[in-house]
């Protein structure tokens, strides 16, 4: 889908989609991740299936997800800010697809950043959790802290 | 949700239960499913030569996991609406180490009755066991007419 690293990519580029099933299996693990065995989790509620823990969609929706994440040899990617919305519930047994659209990059104080949108939407194109990312690029070794690393 | 929020002064802090961070629930985070080919995946959040690859000589806990904290006390006290309407803006001021202890929590900051119904505004962190912040931010949710009655 392209071939740019991903501190190349500009304002209007996407990077590839993501489509994943949520098992029972998996979001247990992501409560597992969180100690957080509430029971909409576990349990169904007026005929649907549990929920999906958000952490599960968030750990889902870095853009390092995409198959198409290209990092330059050398490099390295932290997060930097997040703003999220959430707008409908994921079931467990859903499939969802994220999508990634680059919405501004700059650089600042040598680094550069680079702010982007993941749209996390279920199998019926509802849109379940928006996110609205920043982030920075740097050569390795010169950051002290990779708060949010952005690892696959 | 929570009753307190609804009846509670402006002000007042609401705090998650605290967790220690283990390597066996970062190693879940980060590894992959467990039921990969290959568990858990190697990066510089589960392994140790990954992350000195990457020029740090630990691993570094993903901040996604305690955001997962923060998130999880937020549907705790908006319950079900912040499924819909949930909103939450953050910033991670520092790394956590393997073993920290961390703790949600929120502090009620407006009260505000809209046409979709009550919306209820916080200032949130999650803080360590030395009462460092390691994510600060805010969250909002306006809950429906239903709900707020």
């Amino acid at each position: 889908m392209n071939e740019k690293f991903a501190h190349e990519m500009k304002a209007g580029d996407q990077y590839e989609p993501l489509e994943f099933v949520v098992t029972s299996d998996l979001n247990q693990q992501f409560l597992y991740c969180v100690e957080d065995y509430n029971p909409i989790y576990l349990d169904g509620r007026n005929g649907m299936p549990p929920l999906v823990h958000p952490v599960l969609l968030m750990h889902m929706s870095p853009r390092t997800r995409s198959p198409s994440y290209r990092q330059a040899p050398g490099m390295g990617s932290a997060f930097a800010r997040d703003r999220s919305r959430y707008t409908n519930p994921g079931y467990v047994g859903s499939r969802f697809r994220v999508t990634w659209t680059v919405t501004n990059t700059y650089e600042q104080r040598g680094k550069i950043y680079q702010d982007y949108v993941a749209l996390v939407q279920d199998e019926r194109g509802a849109d379940i959790l928006r996110r609205d990312l920043a982030s920075t690029f740097f050569m390795l070794g010169k950051v002290k802290t990779y708060a949010l690393g952005e690892n696959k | 949700m929570s009753a307190d929020l609804l009846q509670a002064p402006l002000g007042q802090v609401f705090a998650g239960r605290a967790r220690q961070l283990t390597l066996a629930r970062a190693l879940a985070l980060s590894g992959g499913p467990f039921d990969a080919e290959v568990w858990p995946a190697k990066n510089l959040h589960t392994d140790l030569n990954a992350a000195n690859d990457a020029g740090l000589s630990e691993i570094v806990v993903s901040g996604t996991q305690w955001e997962g904290y923060l998130v999880g006390f937020l549907v705790e006290l908006f319950g079900m609406p912040w499924f819909g309407c949930g909103e939450l803006e953050i910033k991670i001021p520092r790394s956590v180490r393997i073993g920290e202890s961390l703790q949600p929590k929120a502090r009620l900051e407006s009260r505000e009755a809209q046409a979709g119904g009550l919306r209820l505004a916080l200032s949130v962190w999650v803080e360590n066991q030395d009462g460092a912040q390691v994510m600060v931010g805010s969250a909002a949710c306006t809950l429906p007419p239903a709900a707020a009655a």
